[in-house]
């Protein structure tokens, strides 16, 4: 290290991390980046480099978000003894549908543990580039009522609050974020819901699929409830031309979790920036495989210290080392945020930036109601095909759900997303449609269908197919309390202790569950689909009375992968962690960035706003950092 | 992406084309120079390759150079994303042409030492399965089918009949089939739907069970290890559908995805594969 004393010190290189440290060293700042996991092989535009994460995707029998990333920890090991030092939740089990048959429930088997009785469904990754390595590039914003649902629409959330700022305090710096992402799309859709844009988005927006136009011709001037069926594009960071020396999408369909060329932004891109570019690079240390443990705090109650322990593959863990700084921003993902505060002890039996008692509480997600089919002829029998699977595996959406004002004091809203990947999320389309056709489900099936009619029933079932993602808000209040992330007695292979999560949907999100199914079975019926979707008892299935009914439903969600909540904001320092800059209450030099500072998940996927929250706390720590050197109260780094 | 070529820049002195040639030349630039050669294609590349080797530098004059112009007339210094190569790419290029551009080892070269009858046997078999021409002339088609051949004799034998193998699948073959013969054979061997399914899913299926999400899945074991990538992103399924197999596939155009494919393989990244 050049020196132990930085300006600011940031923990994790996700999009929250890895712009944050870009803005720094651009206004000449020292800052250290501590990293748990590994540098990614940047996959990017040449052959021999991108192909290594490349090939262990395309041969990984189950390709899920994490399927090109480092491999799960052998489940024969307990986990003290393991030798992964930064595992992600799904190492192995929940929502991995792992090839070792250990149950998401199963205390040992899965890093992240589950104490509920149905599963968090969504995971993270602990990488260079953060979560953004096996994101989709949705890249919506916001819209001005998310921020100030309880005061506009009085929705039964009990304990709910507004966010502590508005859509105009964010307008400046989601701009900027759609500049350093890269974003393609058409500002026309958010402008109608009134999230207004001063500048237009920096490129034009990613063609819709053809399934998408098909969908669109069908439902063009229908509504539910009032609700147009527009079928919109969707704002993307994808590049539609040659942005930031990264090329225009090519549709290799493998978005999540690995575009091939780069046409895709994470934030693997900034963490280049600051480690190549000599101008930035000056200013910025990068520390991958260095777990931070514990943050310290001195007698004026300020962060003094953080301490790391550092990695390697073939020496395994190494010293700790305690890093200083001026500033502290913890941007490690809402789950392992939470664990970092909850293992560094304060005063007064308290932890760290907990004097509130709400750090690991309110854990959310955009709860996902799948549902899928195949698209009919519009006259005569059969299917129509629609040929999915091509492109980008969402390009359009159906927006005007997310803020219905008939619906949205009564149950929680969402948007509705198309899928381009046809049945491959819920179902393992088309791969299973094989098995299915042929009967061969079972081990030594006789075939059922062979040769030309194998064709013909493959060609009808797989180019029809189409899915839909419903995506559910969440608002944190007195039902999300238990909501929350807490540590395990059991520890990694660092001697960390493992989180916990304990999972719960309060009814406001339920509720709109019922409602989003009957939305549903419209929309469907409105396309002229035909309803394959079926329970299949995975982690997210449950059972809970709707509001006014005596009778219990069973449900199957999935998990957005948006984690959200855990150090929500607020105005009110007893029942928040950060204030509006996401500042803590109880630390002034500490500063807890990304969703999990989100007191509710509002009704767009979330990493957009992570990152304009993101740039917007930097330039707030950076005037303050240059106000004091100005002033004479520190000396510069 | 500032520092994309972050790759060995020493020079090679003895370049082949597929050992150190076709690797420097990314999906973006294949799909850029679609339109007027095949830069992954030994010959294409072999004829064009002093073109490309003036394209690859900047022109003499400073100021053309500095507005990007190469010194092949009228051609931007390629590639234009992420940027011209390191010089030491450019001089391995060179060295490839001043030792006459020798081919190196093909990396898909089929294997040797299979039984030929045993494998025309086997191929008659999989085109009654699969429902597929599988003419073995094209390039693809005959390794894939060594490859699928190996890994079937390596499947247990059905514990509830003892006679279900490859092997004597293939014995009770007939050279001239008829329809009922394949049909009779489908019912008597359950090994027809793991033919089935190693040309259409790339990998056999008969320790999978299909119970539903996080319940069962596939389960790799010793003899059948995992699909190579190339063989997942060749799997039938996606040629039949006209899926793209969410792979890397040099052939695809720009916003391909918008439009209704127009004929077989055009968006699947098997183009001129199987057919």
């Amino acid at each position: 290290m050049a020196f132990l004393n930085y300006d600011v010190v940031i923990v994790g290189s996700g999009v929250a991390g890895a712009q944050m440290a870009y803005q720094f060293a651009k206004n000449g700042l020292y800052v250290l980046v501590v990293e748990a996991g590994d540098v990614i092989p940047n996959v990017a535009q040449q052959y021999p480099v991108k192909q290594d994460a490349l090939d262990k995707y395309f041969s990984a029998p189950i390709k899920d978000p994490s399927a090109p990333w480092p491999q799960p920890k052998d489940p024969n090991v307990s986990w003290a003894d393991s030798k992964i030092y930064a595992p992600r939740p799904t190492s192995p089990g929940v929502n991995s549908n792992n090839t070792n048959g250990v149950d998401w429930k199963d205390q040992e088997g899965n890093y992240m543990q589950q104490k509920a009785a149905y599963a968090y469904g969504s995971t993270y990754e602990r990488v260079a580039g953060g979560t953004t390595k096996h994101w989709l590039g949705t890249c919506l914003r916001f819209v001005p009522d998310d921020f100030k649902v309880m005061s506009v629409y009085k929705p039964p959330v009990p304990g709910g609050y507004d966010w502590p700022i508005g859509y105009s305090d964010l307008e400046k710096y989601y701009t900027q974020a759609e500049k350093e992402i890269g974003v393609a799309g058409d500002p026309t859709v958010d402008n109608a819901m009134g999230a207004k844009h001063s500048e237009s988005y920096p490129m034009t927006p990613v063609p819709q699929s053809y399934l998408d136009n098909v969908l669109k011709t069908r439902l063009q001037g229908q509504t539910i409830d009032g609700n147009a069926l527009n079928v919109v594009g969707t704002p993307q960071g994808r590049n539609t031309k040659v942005y930031d020396g990264r090329p225009a999408c090519m549709g290799n369909s493998s978005c999540v979790p690995i575009c091939p060329i780069n046409a895709k932004y994470d934030a693997g891109v900034h963490v280049s920036k600051i480690t190549s570019d000599p101008a930035l690079s000056k200013y910025v240390t990068f520390a991958p495989r260095f777990v931070a443990v514990e943050l310290k705090v001195g007698a004026d109650d300020q962060i003094s210290g953080i301490f790391c322990k550092s990695w390697d593959p073939n020496s395994g863990a190494g010293n700790g080392i305690l890093f200083s700084a001026k500033q502290y921003v913890i941007a490690a993902h809402a789950v392992e945020t939470a664990k970092l505060l909850l293992n560094s002890p304060w005063k007064n039996n308290k932890t760290v930036a907990n004097s509130s008692d709400m750090v690991g509480r309110h854990l959310m997600d955009h709860i996902c109601l799948v549902v899928w089919g195949n698209v009919k002829k519009m006259s005569g029998s059969g299917y129509e095909p629609v040929f999915p699977y091509r492109g980008p595996m969402s390009t359009s959406g159906i927006e005007s759900f997310r803020n219905d004002p008939k619906q949205r004091p009564k149950t929680a809203a969402f948007r509705i997303e198309i899928g381009n990947d046809g049945w491959s999320w819920p179902y393992g389309g088309p791969g299973y449609n094989v098995g299915d056709l042929i009967g061969a489900a079972r081990s030594f099936s006789i075939a059922q269908t062979y040769g030309p009619d194998l064709v013909a029933k493959l060609k009808e079932t797989v180019q029809s197919q189409v899915r839909f993602a419903l995506e559910l808000e969440t608002i944190s209040g007195d039902e999300t309390m238990e909501s929350r992330v807490q540590l395990s007695s059991e520890v990694d292979a660092m001697g960390i202790p493992r989180p916990t999560v304990s999972y719960k949907l309060p009814q406001y999100t339920l509720d709109g569950y019922v409602y989003a199914q009957a939305v549903a079975n419209q929309l469907l019926g409105k396309a002229n689909i035909d309803n394959k979707t079926v329970l299949q008892g995975g982690p997210g299935t449950m059972k809970f009375k709707p509001t006014g009914s005596s009778q219990e439903i069973t449900i199957e969600f999935r998990g957005a992968g948006h984690s959200i909540g855990t150090h929500r904001m607020g105005s009110d320092p007893q029942k928040s962690v950060v204030n509006k800059d996401l500042q803590s209450w109880d630390h002034s030099n500490l500063y807890l960035v990304g969703s999990g500072a989100f007191p509710s998940t509002a009704t767009s996927n979330p990493t957009l706003t992570i990152a304009a929250l993101a740039l917007r706390a930097a330039e707030t720590i950076t005037a303050k950092i240059k106000a004091a050197v100005k002033s004479g109260s520190e000396v510069p780094a | 992406m500032i520092n994309s070529y972050a790759t060995n820049n020493n020079a090679i002195s003895n370049p082949t084309y597929y050992q150190n040639i076709r690797p420097m030349f990314s999906q973006y630039d294949m799909v850029m120079m679609g339109n007027y050669f095949n830069l992954h294609n030994y010959e294409e590349v072999k004829k064009w390759a002093n073109s490309i080797y003036l394209a690859l530098q900047p022109n003499d004059d400073p100021n053309m150079a500095m507005v990007g112009w190469s010194k092949l007339p009228q051609v931007h210094i390629m590639p234009e994303v992420p940027g011209k190569w390191p010089d030491g790419w450019i001089q391995t290029f060179k060295n490839w042409i001043d030792t006459g551009c020798p081919e190196g080892q093909r990396p898909d070269k089929p294997e040797d030492a299979v039984d030929s009858r045993k494998m025309a046997a086997f191929i008659q078999i999989s085109q009654g399965l699969t429902g597929l021409p599988l003419d073995i002339t094209q390039p693809n088609v005959y390794p894939l089918a060594v490859v699928y051949f190996n890994r079937l004799l390596e499947r247990p034998n059905n514990q509830n009949n003892g006679n279900d193998t490859l092997l004597q699948l293939i014995n009770d073959w007939n050279t001239n089939p008829t329809p009922a013969h394949l049909a009779q054979l489908v019912k008597s061997y359950s090994i027809c739907s793991d033919i089935i399914l190693i040309w259409y899913n790339s990998t056999t299926n008969w320790n999978r069970t299909l119970d539903g999400f996080g319940k069962g899945a596939p389960v790799p074991v010793p003899w059948y290890g995992t699909p190579a990538s190339n063989q997942y992103k060749e799997a039938l399924v996606w040629k039949v559908t006209l899926c793209h197999p969410m792979a890397w596939a040099p052939e695809i155009t720009p916003f391909y995805w918008e439009m209704k494919p127009t004929d077989d393989g055009q968006y699947t990244g098997l183009y001129n594969k199987f057919y």
